[in-house]
């Protein structure tokens, strides 16, 4: 008998524990975007930073933040980040913005499809004119350039210089497409281990890229109205692209449509150069040891060009909070905490009159690449934001996805993506 | 010829074997690897230099013990109540007589023809009401009632002799006992199954962990393991290690109910 009533004691104390531990400790706590705690004196609001992939990057953001906490220690406000995958970021937030839950600050890849949660910065001592994107829409700034990137062309040095290959590392250097299409058939033809060309990333900003070095325009210049997708630089520029996959090109289709991942074929080390951006340098320098690479200016036909892309960083509206995040992302981007962050992550700055000093060599390359492109990529984009919440995806690596596998021709992917283009945007004509 | 027969029997027993377990041998032999040698080519299978510094990187960036208590606190809770429910909802259905019982199963049974992803949006919007958001309950509660697991333990209870029940109630026996003391012992076996498909479906759960936590604190070891996957780049040497690591429990577990599962499938061709 007492054995059962010790047993039945035993079970009702597991459960209790059970239930406490897996119960939320602050439930019913609606607009965490931080917490407030009390700690000795007075109250020490927590501010919750929202990031993926920060680990995977240095850790830059750890270590600006652990720097916030040890300054910010007696002040009241506390960092802390909660990282998640970078596929989770959009359902999370949206998850938590149906609950009235949004963390403080985020940093992601865009904002546009929740800009009506983010806090507008410009009561704030930031200016959208200190940064190199514009995170301005509806005329209220919204969000900060956290860090850029730049699409860029990354060697295999040890097969280049194996076969006697010089390569552009100054603007009087730089290749035309076609010296590059020679240039890396050599390689491949000196080196017996390296058996392609070139290869891309599945990515329609790395395929605009090429397009915007043949002339392409996505919106007329002159009229930002009227889609200007459909032209022979654009055709010349597909048609270049499509040659790279046909039989004897420098590319294999395999790559092409993304069934194979680019950045891991490079790793290999049988590939002569990588289509692909300042982002893999971290990636590369910690996972390549058989053979040397460096970045390299990338090739043009008849104008030289590179897309601009990178992260982030802004504050949530309505998590109580906006105060004290707001106090954070002006201290953050202070020269000297920014450096700092940029540094660690070797990130290219999104402001100016930044100068960090990085781990990895050849980054001032893609600095050359930002400072020498033409300005129709960030043209482009700046009309684009204009159609806020209008997306029409990524209709140009799609077509080409078709086009590549034989289903359509450089007019056909013209067709399609002018036709989605239609379709998405509110107000814009051929 | 026997003897060629049961030669040819081992020969294809070993070989599907291979096929299964080279995934398994592969993934820990490259977990050993560092991230220059992962991607050389041509492809080795044994590693240069075997080093265990990728699992030191993974308990360095992860907090193992944290996501490895809050994972099996869901498998482990939601595998029993799992079963419970499961045990008594299918024996209901299989012994009693009642009026619309049978349509009420059929009810349930159309229930597995809707995809998790179409109901989960409402359940979403009840496990907030219920106060279950950021809460490791609130990755258990949904997951409970599987029809999986009801439909398995009738098709069980139906093929148990009604005497068996009808002597125990002259007995004396009261419902609750019949149920705990002669029916739950002899189904053993449907228990271990569905304990090793259950703990198997928490373990590896991850969409409901990704819709009811906020908090790094309650993360699983599957949402941890996912930020080892960013935009443009994944740290293999990392995910490999951290991979093997949680199949560990997963393994411990089969090996244990391997028996049964086993002794299952024997019983179940001399049942008439």
């Amino acid at each position: 008998m007492k054995k059962r009533w010790l047993a039945t004691a035993a079970c009702v104390a597991l459960a209790a524990t059970s239930i406490l531990a897996g119960c939320n400790s602050g439930s019913g706590n609606s607009n965490s975007g931080g917490g407030a705690s009390s700690g000795g004196s007075g109250k020490t609001v927590e501010l919750e930073i929202l990031i993926s992939d920060d680990t995977l990057e240095g850790g830059a953001m750890a270590a600006v933040v652990a720097k916030f906490n040890e300054e910010f220690k007696d002040k009241g406000i506390q960092a802390k980040m909660n990282e998640i995958a970078y596929a989770d970021m959009q359902t999370q937030i949206q998850n938590r913005a149906a609950v009235n839950q949004l963390p403080a600050i985020v940093k992601l890849s865009n904002f546009d499809n929740y800009v009506d949660y983010v806090l507008p910065l410009d009561d704030s001592n930031l200016k959208q004119e200190d940064f190199l994107r514009d995170g301005t829409r509806n005329g209220k700034f919204m969000a900060t350039s956290v860090n850029n990137t730049a699409v860029g062309m990354i060697i295999n040095k040890t097969a280049f210089d194996n076969a006697g290959v010089s390569y552009p590392l100054k603007e009087e250097d730089r290749w035309t497409w076609e010296e590059f299409e020679a240039a890396v058939k050599e390689v491949v033809e000196k080196n017996d281990n390296v058996n392609t060309g070139l290869v891309i990333d599945h990515s329609q900003q790395r395929i605009n890229t090429i397009l915007y070095s043949f002339g392409m325009q996505i919106f007329d210049p002159a009229d930002n109205t009227r889609l200007a997708f459909r032209s022979d630089d654009t055709k010349r520029g597909l048609e270049f692209i499509l040659n790279m996959y046909k039989d004897g090109g420098i590319s294999k289709a395999s790559v092409g449509v993304g069934t194979e991942n680019a950045q891991d074929v490079f790793k290999t080390g049988t590939v002569a150069a990588h289509f692909a951006g300042n982002w893999v340098m971290n990636d590369y320098a910690e996972n390549i040891k058989d053979f040397e690479w460096c970045p390299v200016l990338m090739p043009y036909e008849t104008e030289v060009a590179t897309c601009l892309g990178g992260n982030w960083l802004y504050a949530m509206d309505g998590t109580g909070v906006e105060k004290e995040a707001i106090q954070f992302l002006e201290w953050f981007y202070q020269p000297e905490n920014y450096t700092l962050y940029c540094s660690t992550g070797n990130y290219l700055p999104g402001t100016l009159g930044i100068n960090p000093e990085y781990t990895v060599e050849g980054l001032d390359i893609f600095n050359m690449e930002i400072n020498a492109s033409i300005t129709q990529p960030q043209d482009d984009t700046a009309v684009s934001n204009l159609h806020s919440g209008e997306d029409w995806g990524n209709a140009v690596r799609d077509a080409m996805d078709r086009a590549i596998a034989g289903e359509m021709d450089a007019d056909g992917i013209m067709d399609y993506v002018i036709k989605e283009q239609l379709s998405a945007l509110s107000g814009v004509h051929e | 010829m026997k003897q060629v027969k049961t030669i040819l029997k081992y020969v294809a027993a070993f070989g599907l074997g291979i096929i299964w377990i080279f995934p398994v041998v592969w993934l820990l032999i490259s977990s050993l690897k560092d991230g220059s040698e992962l991607f050389s080519y041509p492809l080795t299978f044994w590693p240069k230099a075997p080093s265990l510094a990728n699992y030191q990187e993974a308990f360095m960036q992860f907090n193992f013990l944290r996501y490895t208590f809050n994972t099996a606190f869901i498998t482990v809770i939601a595998t029993v109540l799992t079963i419970i429910m499961s045990c008594m909802c299918g024996y209901a259905l299989a012994k009693y007589k009642y009026k619309w019982l049978n349509v009420l199963f059929f009810c349930l049974l159309a229930t597995t023809m809707l995809p998790t992803e179409v109901i989960m949006r409402p359940s979403f919007t009840v496990l907030y009401t219920l106060g279950l958001y950021d809460s490791l309950w609130g990755c258990i509660i949904p997951t409970i009632g599987t029809m999986t697991g009801v439909f398995l333990m009738r098709q069980f209870f139906i093929t148990v002799p009604n005497e068996l029940i009808e002597s125990a109630r002259i007995d004396g026996a009261h419902e609750g006992t019949i149920f705990t003391r002669i029916m739950m012992p002899i189904c053993k076996s449907q228990i271990a199954i569905l304990a090793i498909f259950s703990f198997r479906w928490r373990w590896n759960d991850y969409i409901w962990p990704l819709l009811a936590l906020r908090t790094p604190e309650k993360y699983t070891l599957q949402l941890a393991l996912r930020t080892l996957s960013g935009a443009e780049a994944v740290n293999w040497t990392v995910l490999l290690a951290a991979s093997v690591l949680t199949m560990i429990p997963v393994l411990i577990v089969f090996i244990i109910f391997n028996k049964q599962i086993m002794n299952s499938n024997m019983s179940s061709g001399v049942k008439g």
